[in-house]
């Protein structure tokens, strides 16, 4: 019923983004990655007071090192690239929590231009998992106010797997829960 | 062509905040896409914590908007998607429902734009006072989580795509 708005390409890589864990090794060259973080930078920000930080990684002896201190990381043993997405906690008003919501928004906006631009990716959960925050936050040197939210690995698929599509009606409601 | 000529990457690129709609309707069909895209986002270990409520009836419509501060725009939308989380659902959602439902909102509002529709993100979790009164309106159990509001029509106006990387912001290899 909805074949025909698939054929629009963003709908396409939308659906068609899926984790992956495995890369060639070609590295990915520089106006994609400013492209990807120009892309992260466009997410909306909670009252635009845009709290997001993006460490980029490319050095191997670094990605082998988050990759060991990252209990599900072994995606950056073969990743030439990574983006850690972090924010600066004091931007928003004590209490106010916002910053995760514009850090993921801003991870999704990364996967999504990834995918677009032949390159794939996966989403690495940091923060709130013990002791992997710990263990990964003096890697990347971040200072004390400096949440790290996620890491994307990113690179040249090894790996394909099918895209996304459908939805469960279970979890859509229309004008009322239920 | 360059890699910014990429659609997707212009699509990304161009979704901006949109508050003034025009009247027409937006077609279930394409609601139905907009819900797939934002079911597509990853979710932490699978769980999946995401649920998405379609609003369309003037009357709820208006009722969202009345009581918050910054979703005046809604009183003129044809459509809310309210995106919620369902925490208990699991450790892994308990977690990252927030991160989750925050992926799935930001595919939402990028396919509404590569769609021809624009849109604007209401936050909702973090507003005082405004989860619960959303909840009533809409008939949300407690347990459920509400992120925020997708609001999302045909624009009536336009604006510049966004470009470049703030200073300071960008740290290579560490801070």
């Amino acid at each position: 019923m909805t074949a025909n708005f698939h054929i629009d390409p963003t709908i396409g890589f939308i659906l068609g983004r899926r984790s992956i864990r495995k890369f060639r090794s070609e590295r990915v060259i520089p106006e994609m990655v400013t492209t990807l973080l120009e892309c992260a930078f466009s997410a909306p920000s909670a009252h635009n007071r845009r709290p997001l930080h993006f460490i980029v990684i490319e050095d191997r002896a670094a990605l082998d090192a988050l990759a060991t201190a990252h209990d599900s990381g072994a995606a950056m043993k073969t990743s030439p690239l990574a983006i850690a997405v972090c924010a600066d906690t004091t931007v928003m008003p004590e209490g106010d929590m916002a910053w995760v919501e514009d850090a993921a928004a801003a991870t999704e906006n990364i996967l999504i231009a990834a995918r677009a631009l032949g390159l794939e990716g996966v989403w690495l959960k940091v923060m709130d998992r013990h002791p992997r925050e710990e263990r990964v936050t003096p890697i990347l040197g971040v200072p004390s106010h400096v949440k790290v939210v996620a890491i994307a690995a990113l690179g040249y698929g090894d790996e394909a797997k099918d895209p996304h599509g459908g939805v469960s009606e279970r979890r859509i409601h229309r004008n009322v829960w239920g | 062509m360059g890699i910014r000529d990429n659609g997707t990457i212009r699509a990304i690129l161009g979704r901006r905040s949109v508050r003034r709609f025009e009247e027409r309707p937006v077609d279930p069909e394409v609601v139905n896409v907009l819900i797939e895209c934002a079911s597509a986002a990853p979710s932490a270990a699978n769980s999946r914590p995401c649920h998405f409520v379609v609003v369309t009836e003037r009357g709820k419509l208006d009722a969202i908007a009345g009581g918050h501060p910054y979703a005046k725009m809604l009183a003129s939308a044809p459509l809310a998607v309210v995106v919620c989380g369902e925490p208990d659902k699991s450790d892994f959602a308990a977690r990252y429902w927030e991160e989750d439902c925050s992926a799935a909102m930001e595919n939402l509002l990028v396919a509404a734009h590569a769609l021809g529709l624009g849109g604007v993100w209401i936050g909702v979790r973090h507003q005082p006072g405004q989860e619960p009164r959303i909840r009533e309106i809409l008939g949300i159990p407690d347990r459920i989580a509400v992120l925020g509001v997708a609001v999302i029509g045909y624009g009536r106006e336009s604006r510049e795509p966004h470009s470049g990387i703030p200073d300071g912001t960008l740290h290579l290899e560490g801070w």
